[in-house]
């Protein structure tokens, strides 16, 4: 999707009336566009507030009890859902900001994709923004976390984090990533200091509905984790740009 | 608050350190705007009850992932309540799910933005009011279609009997006048 037909797509984005591929596509060029991703924040405030446009009204008496129940029922929230997002504010004034000139040329993405601006967002969204307090979903053994890195749209918006483990083994965690229609798949690369993507295989929904792997790859001479969105099976090499990336 | 009471973000805390009676309290303030959009959308009262339930349910269940610093509560416990409507109504209708995003960071990532823009942004019921009856009647009627009816904009163009390039364009152009309108009082 370029430019020109997302600017044309930005009001039915917002009021989330585009099918479920149009809007995958959306959010692809929006994660590289820092002009179109600024005018979809915008557009999505505005559509949201038609919801002030309705009047209030008196619900039934039951339902306030109703909901206390159903919340006790829910019982303790999970560990999961307990994680304390701690993070510094600044993240937010990444957004649209003018990029470093120069950045685009420090990494080459094969195909000439929008890999640059990615990777110049992630200069600005500095890693270590963000402090995570993570119980690890995996089998309990003491494992060591040796870095937990945000994994980031280019706008500076968080999208999940990549927690590298003892062992060259890393857990990639897409909290924010919207699930795909059953023909595509989230697949994750590592890319080298030369601009080279490496397979580290597809992403899975956990029983949450939670994108994530757990994948093995030497850290050393990995500049970043990417994501790109691909057809269900993976491809060899990426085919479209990165929609998510985590800096290490 | 200049009242005393916890505001939403104090609410979002004791909730995160697992107090049950936060949501209550979020719901006294909140029950009647969530009830009254829910039943808007599904004009039905059975539903608009389960669709509020859920969306209350769903926020003491995400909660820990919610970031009252960086996005409105109150916005957020909406936009849960407009897309379980939407999907209740298609569903009931026999049209399929849109199974719309409701996750507290696709919230916060989707509706953040640069701080002087959008987060002071208090967009009260009158001039939202104002903004929509300043939109030319043929883009209003295209955008409560798109989110009372929650119609794609190729369902919308059907509906109408126009181009899908019309649909897109009175959605876009109608969306950026309430924009322009919105933004002084934001600013002011
Ligand atoms: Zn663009």
């Amino acid at each position: 999707m370029n430019c020109e037909q997302a600017e044309e797509l930005l009001g039915a984005y917002a009021l989330d009336a585009l099918p479920d591929e149009e809007a995958t596509q959306m959010r692809a060029h929006l994660a590289t566009c820092a002009e179109h991703a600024a005018k979809a924040r915008e557009l999505r405030v505005v559509a949201s507030a038609l919801a002030e446009t309705v009047e209030p009204m008196v619900p039934p008496r039951a339902l306030r009890g109703r909901i206390a129940a159903a919340v006790a029922s829910a019982g303790e929230q999970t560990t999961d859902n307990r994680q304390q997002i701690l993070h510094d504010p600044p993240v937010a004034l990444a957004h649209g900001r003018a990029r470093p000139d120069g950045a685009r040329a420090r990494v080459q993405w094969r195909p000439s994709y929008a890999w640059g601006a990615i990777a110049a967002g992630l200069l600005i969204a500095v890693a270590g923004l963000l402090a995570w307090n993570i119980s690890l979903r995996s089998d309990g053994g003491a494992t060591d976390v040796l870095a937990v890195k945000p994994l980031l749209q280019d706008t500076g918006a968080t999208a999940g984090y990549v927690v590298l483990l003892e062992g060259d083994r890393a857990s990639i965690v897409g909290e924010a990533l919207p699930r795909l229609e059953p023909a595509k798949a989230y697949q994750l690369w590592s890319i080298s200091t030369a601009g080279e993507a490496t397979s580290l295989g597809l992403m899975e929904y956990d029983d949450a509905g939670v994108a994530v792997a757990d994948v093995s790859f030497d850290p050393s001479g990995t500049t970043a984790v990417a994501i790109t969105i691909e057809r269900a099976g993976g491809v060899e090499q990426p085919t479209s740009a990165p929609v998510y990336s985590a800096r290490l | 608050m200049s009242n005393g009471e916890p505001d939403d973000g104090a609410l979002l805390r004791l909730m995160q350190a697992g107090d049950e009676s936060a949501v209550s309290a979020l719901y006294d303030r909140y029950g009647g705007v969530a009830y009254g959009l829910a039943f808007r959308i599904t004009s039905d009262g059975t539903l608009a009850e389960d669709v509020v339930q859920e969306a209350f349910v769903s926020v003491w269940k995400q909660c820990g992932r919610f970031d009252a610093s960086r996005g409105q509560a109150r916005s957020w416990l909406l936009t849960i309540v407009h897309h379980r409507a939407v999907d209740a109504v298609r569903r009931r209708t026999g049209r399929p799910e849109r199974g719309l995003p409701e996750g507290a960071e696709e919230f916060l990532a989707a509706t953040q933005g640069r701080p002087e823009e959008l987060a002071e942004m208090t967009l009260d019921a009158a001039a939202v009011r104002d903004a929509v009856r300043l939109v030319p009647a043929e883009q209003r009627e295209t955008i409560v279609l798109a989110y009372f009816e929650g119609m794609t904009h190729v369902e919308i163009a059907e509906r109408m009997g126009v181009p899908l390039g019309t649909v897109k364009s009175r959605l876009r152009i109608g969306l950026e006048k309430m924009r322009e309108y919105l933004r002084p009082k934001v600013l002011e």
